[in-house]
């Protein structure tokens, strides 16, 4: 036995390497926390606890978790993604709304609507499906409706990663009501997402 | 009858061609996991949609790929393509197997406009040069006739010479050399973070990281072609894919490296006695010379 490991060594050690690796990453990904709204406090500062999942890399951390009614009229939400000392960290920010079951309840001029992310923005991405996260627009601010009609007066927000493998990008910039709305698509990164970005693969 | 594995340990084996197959078999196993789900079952980030196979057509919009087959001719292919790279693994008809795993996958690739990755470019060559080499003659299922076992490292020797060198040549540019390439890098979080902060905390360490990696790439070229340096150049190339594996996460593209440099393993002292007894009686059969003991 010892003669075989011997003359096979290079190839066992390289092997071996390799399933130390594959060991490390499996153990390495769990799923987020469903409730991280335990952290507590409010305004804007990382948090991180014993059930985060555990992590080697900022991107492995990008499913943030979900937003939370921090009280009737304040909702807390996670942004800023990273891994710190093997361990996902967010962080929690808080804006003051009419809060429900984790979303802001927003009545506009139009009508009632539901969304984290305020007034602004259209909703329901033409192509969301129900096998990725999706994400509500981002706040639109003021636009003026006289404008041209191609949304010039709405720049476009940069792209986000919805999870660590979809993308979602804004198209078609409109004004609204004196408000901008963009149309939501996502797009399955080929290897990974982060920092908004389809990542391709690194070579040194 | 002898196991491969005693077969290819045997003294009357010339460690070139076992050499080989580790590279062989190595290259193979890393094809199947990067290739198939056992991607996403290791938990491995670099691949998300490798179910069932990589490459499966999906539904939706895919782009505009380089080529574009049917949905079921594409798929016909990721399976030819796995069949194939298992078969090259084992060593059954591996010269058939590599070739036809090779460039079965180019095929696949190119389907995809964003995918063709260097790890996918190299996977796929990999393949395809050791199929054209000794490396099925051992350790294999149906061993092939050895034609020549020390041009076939030589050939892999080349192959690696060449992605070192263009590797170094592609760095030779301000904002690889300044580090800033290594920062953007950082930015998106490619690092660990204890590379991030020991190594490339500052833009000066960033800067000497990226020097050194450069160096090191232009000198290996050299290091694997020159007979007397190619030990030191086999340990500098497995240091530099070790520290990059410990301090990033870079595909698999360092392993595919490391598999293909399994080719160039020196001949423990030994052996090398024997490299020289066959090599002169092989001369010695071509030029109708006696042999001696």
């Amino acid at each position: 036995m010892l003669p075989l490991v011997r003359a096979h060594l290079p190839l066992l050690l390289v092997g071996g390497s390799f399933l130390l690796l594959s060991a490390t990453h499996c153990m390495g990904t769990e799923d987020p926390p469903s409730d991280p709204s335990k952290d507590g406090g409010g305004g804007s500062k990382p948090t991180g606890d014993a059930t985060a999942p555990q992590c080697s890399l900022d991107f492995e951390c990008n499913a943030l978790p979900p937003s939370t009614c921090a009280s009737s009229s304040e909702l807390a939400y996670f942004t800023n993604p990273r891994c710190v000392r093997s361990i996902c960290e967010w962080t929690r920010e808080t804006r003051s709304c009419p809060c429900f079951n984790g979303q802001c309840s927003i009545t506009t001029t139009a009508g009632g609507t539901i969304g984290t992310g305020g007034a602004g923005g259209a909703s329901s991405p033409a192509d969301a499906s129900n096998d990725h996260a999706t994400i509500d627009p981002p706040e639109g601010g003021v636009c003026d409706v006289d404008a041209d009609a191609d949304g010039g007066d709405c720049p476009l927000p940069p792209s986000v990663c919805v999870d660590t493998s979809w993308l979602a990008y804004f198209v078609e910039p409109a004004c609204s009501a004196g408000r901008c709305e963009w149309q939501v698509l996502y797009r399955k990164c080929i290897t990974y997402c982060a920092g908004g970005k389809c990542m391709t693969n690194i070579t040194l | 009858m002898p196991s491969p594995l005693h077969a290819a340990a045997s003294p009357s084996v010339d460690p070139s061609l076992r050499h080989l197959a580790w590279a062989r078999i190595a290259l193979g196993v890393l094809f199947l996991v990067r290739t198939t789900p056992l991607c996403e079952l290791l938990h491995f980030p670099f691949e998300t949609s490798v179910w069932p196979l990589l490459g499966w057509p999906e539904e939706g919009w895919a782009g505009h790929g380089w080529l574009h087959l049917s949905g079921a001719l594409a798929a016909g292919v990721c399976v030819v393509r796995t069949a194939a790279a298992a078969c090259f693994l084992v060593g059954w008809r591996t010269r058939v197997a590599g070739l036809a795993a090779g460039a079965a996958g180019y095929v696949s690739m190119l389907q995809n406009p964003f995918g063709a990755a260097f790890t996918l470019h190299l996977l796929f060559q990999g393949a395809m040069l050791l199929a054209m080499t000794d490396a099925g003659c051992v350790l294999a299922w149906r061993p092939e006739r050895p034609v020549a076992p020390r041009s076939s490292v030589l050939l892999v020797r080349c192959f690696l010479a060449s992605i070192y060198f263009w590797a170094g040549i592609a760095k030779l540019r301000p904002d690889w050399l300044d580090g800033r390439t290594l920062a953007l890098f950082q930015a998106d979080g490619a690092f660990h973070g204890w590379a991030s902060r020991a190594v490339l905390s500052t833009a000066m360490s960033r800067a000497g990281c990226a020097t050194a990696v450069a160096i090191i790439e232009l000198a290996l070229p050299v290091l694997l072609l020159w007979p007397r340096a190619q030990r030191f150049g086999l340990m500098l190339a497995f240091g530099l894919h070790a520290a990059i594996e410990l301090a990033a996460r870079p595909d698999l593209l360092g392993w595919e490296m490391a598999a293909l440099l399994l080719a160039l393993w020196p001949a423990r002292a030994d052996e090398a006695v024997g490299i020289e007894r066959r090599a002169y009686s092989h001369e010695s059969d071509v030029s109708g010379h006696p042999m001696k003991p």
